[in-house]
């Protein structure tokens, strides 16, 4: 199984509703984040110019550097989900799963001495009925979450649709060596050109 | 990324003390510089056991290294160090108790060349457990052997200074005083090709002036000159721990990461936060 989310960057406005909805259904404190929007341009000449948001998280990667460097087993990929999670009794706060991260998007709560980072809101989701806060509250429609190995769940059907219209408008971010980052955005070149390392 | 100071500690410290115990298996090995070894030794876990206490500083709660030890064998970076350090304070234990006990000289040699084995593999693990890919400018195995030149300079110059402080005869230096020369040359042409490759990325002043510039050129000038003023050779070690903490700093603030997002979703934000 390889639960993860499929965003739409041909949808998604930059409006920061799936920041806002992690932050409340996470209790997220003030000035901590499991995700951030990224915003990728302006590029090109006017009137030739283009731009993209590109909302950011656990990319769920496959071969997890977090778990890898992890020296208490606190980091983990979950195998029957393939949601990589963090064990909050068993981290230590060493921090090195955060220098492991391709994506820095792990973050150490200096309260509880704990990192933490976005767990597919699994308290929601892990007995399968739920959703993400920031899937459910997204205004745009853009994001979608589901078993990547399930060809008939919400997120399989969103990739199978955008490579329909256009076999390359999904995309990953770039992956340094081999993490294999499960998480899939979708923009098309009528959009932006993808700018991969943005 | 900011400089993570104990950890900097910790490395160092362990480092130059795991190849202290290393330099003692070499003066035992070819029998020289006797009245310096158990006082070496003594020094070595004091290294070791500093150094380790260091690290937990590093840690969210000091507590928590006894979760780290509970799962030493998850073989993760900083589990491998940990097992070393264990390593080589058994090994440096063995060696003072052997030495007490007046045990036979191939005991010795024996407890000798496993603290040889044991202190320069300490000095490189050290370095190991940041070569990861999702840090470029760590991602190369010239970073742990940077690592092993500095720890094996400063064990070097610091087991030559103790033999310094105990008035070894002048002929006791040449061979250990040789391979701390070579020990020297390593670190110089380790930290150099590390240089060069993340050039771009590192601080020049810093690593260039500090760490192969102080910590190997005006290290390698003392050390030729203290061949015949033995006391230069803590001249020697002064250069060679600078060096080594120039080396350490500038790798931290090397450490930009492959994409950092958070950073840069905070940047480009309106109010940059």
């Amino acid at each position: 199984m390889k639960r993860c989310l499929v965003i739409d960057l041909d949808r998604c406005s930059g409006c920061d509703s799936c920041v806002v909805a992690c932050k409340h259904e996470n209790g997220i404190d003030l000035g901590n984040y499991w995700n951030r929007v990224v915003p990728v341009g302006p590029t090109g000449t006017f009137p030739d110019i283009e731009q993209y948001w590109l909302p950011v998280q656990c990319q769920q990667c496959e071969n997890p550097q977090c778990v890898h460097v992890c020296p208490t087993g606190a980091s983990y990929r979950d195998e029957k989900t393939g949601v990589v999670l963090v064990d909050k009794d068993k981290c230590i706060g060493c921090q090195y799963c955060m220098m492991a991260c391709p994506y820095g998007v792990r973050i150490l709560n200096k309260k509880t001495n704990v990192v933490e980072k976005c767990t597919l809101c699994s308290h929601l989701t892990a007995d399968g009925s739920g959703i993400p806060a920031c899937v459910h509250n997204c205004c745009c429609g853009a994001r979608y979450y589901g078993d990547l190995d399930d060809p008939e769940s919400d997120a399989s059907k969103a990739v199978a649709a955008a490579l329909a219209k256009d076999s390359e408008s999904v995309h990953h971010l770039p992956d340094p060596g081999d993490s294999h980052p499960a998480t899939v955005y979708i923009l098309s070149k009528k959009t932006a050109e993808w700018k991969g390392l943005v | 990324m900011s400089i993570q100071w104990p950890l900097l500690v910790f490395s160092l410290l362990t480092g130059s003390g795991g190849a202290l115990l290393a330099f003692t298996g070499v003066a035992e090995a070819t029998g020289v510089a006797k009245k310096t070894r158990n006082a070496a030794v003594a020094c070595a876990l004091v290294l070791l056991v500093v150094g380790g206490c260091a690290s937990v500083v590093h840690l969210a709660q000091p507590a928590n290294i006894m979760a780290a030890a509970a799962n030493v064998f998850s073989f993760s970076g900083i589990s491998v160090e940990l097992i070393m350090l264990g390593v080589n304070v058994i090994v440096g234990v063995a060696y003072l108790i052997a030495s007490r006990k007046e045990a036979s000289s191939s005991v010795m040699r024996g407890i000798a060349v496993v603290g040889v084995i044991a202190g320069v593999v300490m000095t490189f693990v050290v370095g190991n457990g940041y070569v990861m890919q999702s840090q470029p400018n760590w991602n190369t195995v010239l970073l742990p052997l940077a690592y092993m030149g500095s720890g094996l300079a400063c064990g070097g110059a610091l087991y030559c200074a103790i033999m310094a402080a105990f008035k070894e005869d002048i002929a006791e230096f040449k061979l250990v005083g040789v391979v701390a020369i070579v020990a020297i040359v390593i670190q110089l042409a380790a930290c150099a090709a590390y240089g060069a490759v993340v050039a771009s990325a590192i601080d020049a002043a810093l690593y260039w002036g500090g760490c192969v510039g102080v910590g190997s050129v005006v290290a390698l000038a003392c050390a030729i000159f203290a061949r015949k003023t033995p006391l230069a050779w803590w001249a020697v070690f002064a250069a060679a721990l600078v060096g080594g903490i120039a080396l350490r700093a500038a790798m931290w603030l090397a450490g930009t990461g492959f994409i950092d997002m958070f950073s840069l979703a905070a940047g480009r934000a309106v109010l940059g936060v």
